[in-house]
């Protein structure tokens, strides 16, 4: 039975380990690259002494699978360099773009504009007129007063007659309508055909102004030094969608052919940016889960004790003894999250659900292991035969570039985690090893449709 | 490392045991969290809705109710729910559960389900930052829909519960039969025990399923009766075997409610025999049928004193579960334990007891683990099997360890 003191320890640890966004100076924080031998490199203080060290219209890249904590570290990335003087940003492309939808760099760089302004505001860095105001109405007017063209196309295939100067005029929200109308952002891509050179030119001067008005308050702010504004952009390795192969190619495409149009002079950019995403410019830095085993499932004391630190944070005052009592029982659980955090949050809540006492038991500690497990099932045989693949080779199972999404989905469904020392492999979950190894169909090209 | 293939029979929780873990994410979150109910069965739904709201009520919490009544109220779910949903310290209920027979229909639930996920996806961040538990209720099939489409929220869920009801203790055996309900387990993401054709006619489809729910609730008087007759040998003269068979075990089943075990015995020989033929071409659809039909019909055959046969249809029936169980233990286990007490009841009836001994031996090892683990979804049954097993050890002149057996029984 649990004590009342029992239900309310197991709240707070309930709440503890719900999952958010947590950043440095929150206590249950943990700097993860404190264990370099299990999340490999520290990739923030690279990117952060890279982006010191170059000039300004660089670009950098982050990428990672699920559960490596991309977010958390480009928090980290952000207090980094706000620390060493930097203006930077974060801007979140989910909350200006739909990314349902193949991305086209017309309303990419809209997004980028009017993201920097909004930062700019939300940071209290804007001067007296509010920085977003003014570059989405630069970008309003900028719009407008491009010449008109003749349409070829019927009233029906306009959908009322509009033109998108006249409907730009009627809209109260441009940044709405790039984020939830299909409709407006067709029309604006049609309107800005073969004028991306103008849209690209438009975009840097609204930028540059801005930064140039950045600058010159700086001083006065108490902010020391200018060295320069740095745009963290979140969310692009969220593409999701029906037809992930079309979206996934305008990312590439839109990260390839438009890198020129896409960087923006007057500032440093880093995108986070899906696994599937090699730009040929740039510098790529990648995260990893944390290694709690080797490849021949030997469990690794550096990553577990990593794992042993990020729970012991969310138990109120550290009180992890209070529930785990035996070692081996916590560490199975610590192994069994495969270095995922969300599902090491996720395993130790549900030992909380299925608490009936504490310390707890290894009945309670396996059912909840059997209820998270239940989360990643069932299989489809192909799936099963992909993740033979990954548990025999360790190499991402791609036989052909149209199977992307099923890759993809294996990844974002934390089937296949990665890790890195010296180079990234790739593993099958702990909490669904034994059903690959049962039931895996022979390792047989997953995810391709013939031979060849 | 514990091993968790031991222990899968969470795949089959009861009701009590789902509310027992809802219960605890209600009374714990203080933020957003995601839950999914997967369950066939209106009832199960309505009863943990009912319980998550005098939850609520009792914290003085909100909690508020959305059921589409047609896939079509789907498309504007998503704005009610951001407009109306419950704030952080309550609980939001969506409830979409769906029987329909008619394949169209089906499908388009199953589509308005995928696309509300995708959506609900793409809108996770403006519910993170608004609401408290977002609660959905699914038919089981949308499960894999939902691991797929909406990975970001997946990979958020805070709870999950699979409520698949599989065996009952039939209360009218003072032996303890374990019968068969007609339905599978949704965990096991098989297609639903009983299925039928789906490609069938609309207004055929439509009178199949009412003349199985009629059937379902002991309402087949004698016009309803010979209407399912005459649908039966339409199916099978038109080709339709699964619901030919689908129909035929509703009807045992009526049957045997009204005392008539001879239409009953007869109806689920039947029914077995197309299901051997189905699982011959398609195994993994029908075996679950198969072994189902088969348990059912060594009972009513008990029951009418034709032991032999009684014996064979329940050691088919056995294996078949065997079988199922080594592919898939968490859906099949307890199944197999139910057909393993039928077959020690046979067997003892035909005095071979020391081998009935062995059988229900092997049923309360199989039961004793998932009991200790998920009480109020086993211990019933344990207790009948352990009732079984008291009886024949008595029987067998071994009456101290019957006592201790009984003892042990809660």
């Amino acid at each position: 039975m649990l004590s009342d003191a029992d239900e309310e320890f197991l709240t707070q640890l309930h709440r503890n380990c719900e999952l958010r966004d947590i950043g440095p100076g929150d206590e249950r924080y943990v700097p993860l690259e404190r264990y370099p031998e299990a999340v490999g490199p520290d990739s923030v203080r690279y990117l952060s002494r890279s982006i010191a060290r170059t000039s300004r219209g660089s670009v950098f890249f982050l990428s990672g699978l699920r559960g490596s904590g991309k977010t958390t570290q480009l928090a980290r990335l952000q207090i980094e360099l706000r620390g060493k003087g930097f203006a930077a940003v974060r801007i979140d492309a989910e909350q200006y773009l739909n990314l349902r939808q193949p991305v086209d760099i017309v309303e990419f760089l809209f997004f980028l504009v009017g993201g920097i302004a909004d930062a700019v505001d939300e940071a209290g860095w804007a001067p007296e007129q509010k920085a977003s105001t003014r570059a989405w109405e630069r970008l309003r007017q900028w719009l407008q007063g491009l010449p008109r063209r003749l349409s070829v196309r019927t009233e029906a295939e306009l959908g009322g007659g509009f033109d998108l100067p006249g409907l730009i005029e009627a809209k109260v929200n441009l940044k709405a309508e790039i984020a939830r109308d299909e409709s407006f952002v067709a029309e604006l891509r049609r309107f800005l055909d073969g004028r991306l050179s103008e849209l690209a030119a438009e975009a840097n001067s609204v930028v540059e102004q801005l930064v140039r008005e950045l600058r010159d308050a700086w001083p006065a702010r108490g902010q020391g030094e200018w060295l320069g504004l740095v745009v963290l952009v979140d969310s692009l390795d969220h593409v999701r969608g029906s037809d992930f192969l079309a979206i996934r190619r305008a990312l590439v495409d839109l990260f390839d052919k438009q890198a020129r149009v896409l960087t923006l002079h007057a500032c440093t950019s880093v995108f986070i940016v899906p696994p599937y995403l090699h730009p040929g410019y740039g510098t790529m830095r990648k995260l990893t889960n944390i290694k709690v085993a080797d490849r021949d499932r030997v469990p690794f004391p550096r990553g577990i004790e990593a794992l042993r630190e990020v729970v012991t944070r969310r138990f109120p005052d550290g009180a992890i003894d209070r529930m785990f009592t035996d070692e081996g029982l916590l560490e199975g659980l610590l192994l069994t999250s495969g270095g995922n955090l969300r599902d090491l949050l996720r395993l130790v809540t549900e030992v909380a659900t299925q608490a009936e006492s504490l310390p707890v038991d290894a009945t309670t500690v396996t059912g909840a292991i059997a209820q998270i497990r239940n989360n990643l099932l069932p299989l489809s045989d192909d799936e099963r035969a992909a993740l033979a693949r990954v548990a025999e080779e360790h190499r991402a199972p791609l036989h052909s570039q149209d199977k992307w999404s099923e890759l993809s989905n294996l990844f974002d469904r934390h089937l296949v985690l990665g890790y890195s020392n010296g180079e990234t492999w790739y593993d099958v979950h702990p909490l669904i090893a034994d059903e690959v190894n049962a039931k895996g169909a022979p390792p047989d090209e997953p995810f391709t449709t013939g031979r060849g | 490392m514990p091993d968790s293939r031991q222990r899968t029979s969470d795949e089959a929780q009861t009701l009590d045991a789902a509310w027992g873990r809802l219960q605890r994410h209600l009374n714990r979150a203080d933020n957003f969290w995601l839950g999914a109910i997967f369950t066939a069965h209106l009832d199960a739904a309505t009863t943990l809705r009912e319980h998550a709201e005098l939850n609520c009520q009792r914290r003085s919490a909100p909690f508020v109710f959305f059921r589409p009544g047609t896939s079509a109220e789907f498309a504007d779910l998503l704005d009610r729910i951001e407009a109306e949903g419950a704030p952080p310290s309550g609980c939001t209920w969506v409830e979409a559960l769906h029987h329909s027979a008619n394949a169209a229909e089906k499908k388009a639930w199953d589509s308005a389900w995928a696309t509300f996920l995708q959506a609900l996806n793409h809108r996770r961040d403006f519910l993170r930052s608004t609401l408290g538990g977002l609660v959905l209720v699914a038919p089981p099939q949308v499960k894999p829909v939902a691991m797929r489409v909406s990975t970001d929220l997946w990979s958020v869920l805070a709870f999950l519960a699979e409520v698949a009801p599989i065996v009952h203790a039939d209360s009218r055996r003072a032996s303890g039969e374990l019968v068969e309900q007609s339905t599978s387990s949704p965990a096991s993401v098989q297609p639903p025990v009983v299925a039928w054709e789906e490609n069938l006619p609309d207004d055929v489809s439509r009178e199949v399923s009412a003349l199985m729910e009629a059937a379902d609730q002991a309402l087949l008087e004698p016009p309803l009766s010979a209407r399912l007759d005459a649908r039966v040998r339409w199916a099978l003269d038109e080709g339709w075997p699964a619901t030919a068979a689908a129909l035929l075990v509703r009807h045992a089943e009526a049957a045997a409610v009204l005392g008539d075990y001879g239409t009953a015995a007869q109806d689920l020989s039947r029914a077995a025999a197309l299901y051997r033929r189905l699982a011959e071409a398609n195994p993994a659809a029908y075996q679950p049928d198969l072994a189902m039909s088969l348990n059912n019909l060594s009972i009513r055959l008990g029951e009418l004193g034709r032991r032999e046969e009684g014996l064979a249809a329940i050691q088919e029936a056995v294996e078949a579960y065997r079988r199922l169980a080594e592919a898939n233990p968490a859906a099949y286990q307890p199944d197999l334990a139910a057909s393993l007490n039928n077959l020690s009841n046979r067997l003892g009836e035909l005095g071979r007891r020391e081998e009935g001994l062995a059988a229900i031996q092997e049923a309360v090892a199989i039961l004793t683990p998932l009991a200790a683990h998920l009480p109020a979804a086993f211990a019933e049954r344990l207790n009948v099997v352990r009732g079984t097993m008291a009886d024949i050890l008595d029987q067998l002149g071994r009456a101290d360890e019957a006592e201790q057996v009984r003892q042990q029984a809660t």
